[in-house]
């Protein structure tokens, strides 16, 4: 199958086709580790995964570790719903992710490098051969990199099979190990003891691309956009009803309102930000940013026009965690079900007082005593619903 | 590994054995790759799905022999991901997505209703199984017109199986749906047809 069929729409200009690989690498082996680390960690970079850990602390972490094996992870397996801005740069910049991989390598002291690609993503899986291919011939991977014996990085490809929950990076080296994709406990975070106990460096791809960028084009053309704890550009997946779905480049700090305009969304009625994990926003609060500081996402947009039922929105994103909790702890196995029956009640005989502060009731046990991120975030879309949307549900009864 | 008689806790009589030597010669092929230890059993066994569309008993017995994994964790390993089966589906595995932005373009084309997410449901046990007929969206109404099953079902030729997945990442291109490892977007009922009607004639 052909990649670029289903490449998608890119609404306007990307950084990264600014940027050339092995300009980022040539850049990294003229300076010391230590100083090609202090860049990546004043750059600000922060994960796109959606968490945002600062890049820089978490490859110093795994640098100061004294282990002699260390694996870089890079976690392509994007299944939030509405997320796809990684297929884009897996499709167009797949280099600029391997590259980011192997300056990770280099600082950190790895020589093996990993890509985790999503099962739903195998239609790539050739092309991204052909990338990494492709990086070993320009020396940026391969036993000597840029001709320099001493350094040396290898990466291969390792497939999902279907299972959102190994996005959640435990799970992801659980999934790797050959086992069910469970997340574990922390601590120790994989920067200790990730795969095959040894430390482990897991990045979004996007994270990875932007590494080589921000060495070849320096510290501050990346730092000097976006917000104070918010450094930089980043991707979103814009989806649903909108005249112009696709893939946009925005710096942290812009408003929804600006997304909503650029895309066509019109007659809005609210915007879910972050994916089924995320939260509903009245289109009334569009004026709020795009930030950690504020709206917090790994990229995912999806508009609702106003003839949207957003109860049968709080019910899809409810299906949606049923079926994809691991099912190992039971605040998530049990509570992703029971608001489901919740809202299969409510859609029957209407909402009432009582039905509300079951949700809430039951959402705080979720939020507190779920494992992982998964059962953590997935009460959040349905407390967003009944909170700007309850007269609707009310209505219903 | 010489022998495949170990494996004798599997029920012979269903295996046919020219299937049983295909993975054995999976399987040993399998190990020159990726070795053998437990890290080695993910790969192994996408080869065996690959080529079978399933995981055959026999195939998680074998692995279990020789990697010295409990059965109990291998079948929990099959059991856990979506992409893999314990049993034999058709030759063309379709997943239909049922998430917020494909079900929505659904909508849009000029029908209420989340009925692809109900039938999932349903399904699933979660919920009752709606009595009379539920108004269903035109992909969902034409894939499962086009193929006379239900989600869940194979056809009787043996050719496809029909299924709702979670998000595939094209929301962009919605409705999207996968056929084995292709992706087919922007979904409409004549798209179907002409789909369907390709992989019946490859």
């Amino acid at each position: 199958m052909d990649v670029y069929s289903v490449r998608g729409e890119v609404g306007n200009r990307l950084s990264f086709s600014d940027c050339v690989a092995g300009d980022g690498l040539a850049r990294t082996l003229d300076m010391k580790a230590e100083d090609v680390l202090e860049a990546v960690t004043k750059s600000g970079l922060r994960g796109r995964g959606g968490a945002g850990f600062p890049t820089g602390m978490k490859w110093k972490f795994a640098r100061e570790q004294a282990e002699k094996q260390k694996y870089i992870v890079c976690n392509a397996d994007e299944g939030e719903p509405g997320t796809f801005k990684d297929r884009l740069i897996l499709t167009d910049f797949p280099e600029l992710v391997i590259e980011g991989m192997a300056i990770a390598g280099i600082i950190v002291g790895a020589t093996k490098g990993i890509i985790y690609l999503r099962g739903e993503y195998a239609y790539m899986r050739s092309h991204l051969e052909n990338a990494i291919e492709s990086c070993r011939k320009k020396h940026i991977i391969g036993n000597a990199i840029n001709s320099n014996p001493d350094l040396s990085f290898e990466v291969e490809i390792r497939m999902g099979m279907g299972a959102y929950v190994c996005g959640e990076e435990t799970a992801l080296l659980e999934s790797l190990e050959g086992r069910r994709g469970e997340p574990r406990n922390r601590f120790p975070f994989p920067v200790e003891s990730g795969y095959l106990g040894k430390p482990t460096v897991i990045n979004n791809v996007e994270t990875f691309a932007w590494v080589p960028c921000i060495l070849s084009k320096g510290v501050d053309w990346f730092s000097s956009v976006g917000t104070e704890q918010s450094k930089g550009l980043r991707l979103f997946s814009i989806s649903g009803d909108c005249e112009k779905p696709g893939i946009y480049e925005y710096a942290f700090g812009t408003p929804l309102s600006k997304l909503a305009s650029d895309v066509g969304a019109k007659k809005t009625k609210a915007a879910l930000v972050g994916g089924a994990s995320g939260i509903c926003v009245p289109a009334c609060e569009f004026n709020r940013v795009l930030a950690f500081e504020d709206l917090a996402t790994g990229g995912s947009i999806i508009f609702f026009g106003e003839n949207q039922d957003m109860f049968a929105i709080a019910e899809n994103i409810q299906a949606f965690f049923a079926e994809e909790g691991c099912g190992q702890c039971t605040p998530c196995r049990i509570g992703n079900v029971r608001l489901l029956d919740i809202i299969e009640q409510i859609k029957e005989k209407g909402m009432s007082e009582s039905d509300v502060e079951k949700i809430k009731e039951l959402s705080i046990t979720m939020q507190t005593a779920s494992k992982c991120g998964l059962g953590q975030t997935a009460p959040n879309a349905l407390l967003s619903i009944v909170e700007h949307f309850g007269d609707e549900l009310v209505a219903n009864g | 590994m010489n022998t495949v008689a170990k494996a004798e806790s599997v029920d012979q009589d269903e295996m046919d054995e020219t299937v049983c030597k295909k993975i054995e010669e999976i399987i040993v092929s399998g190990f020159e790759k990726y070795g053998r230890q437990r890290n080695a059993l993910m790969p192994l066994l996408q080869d065996v799905n690959h080529e079978f569309g399933y995981v055959p008993e026999f195939a998680m017995v074998l692995l279990s022999d020789e990697m010295k994994i409990p059965k109990s964790e291998i079948y929990g390993v099959v059991g856990f991901y979506s992409f893999f089966s314990s049993k034999p589906k058709g030759k063309y595995v379709i997943r239909l997505c049922r998430n917020m932005s494909c079900v929505m373009s659904q909508n849009n084309q000029g029908l209420s209703g989340d009925s692809a997410v109900k039938k999932l449901l349903e399904t699933l046990g979660f919920v009752k199984k709606a009595p009379g007929q539920t108004q269903r969206h035109p992909v969902t109404e034409a894939l499962m017109s086009e193929l006379n099953i239900d989600f869940g079902e194979t056809t009787e030729d043996g050719l496809f199986t029909l299924e709702a997945t979670n998000c595939i990442g094209m929301c962009d291109q919605s409705p999207a749906m996968m056929v084995n490892e292709d992706i087919h977007v922007k979904l409409t009922p004549e798209k179907i047809s002409q789909i369907i009607s390709d992989y019946r004639g490859s």
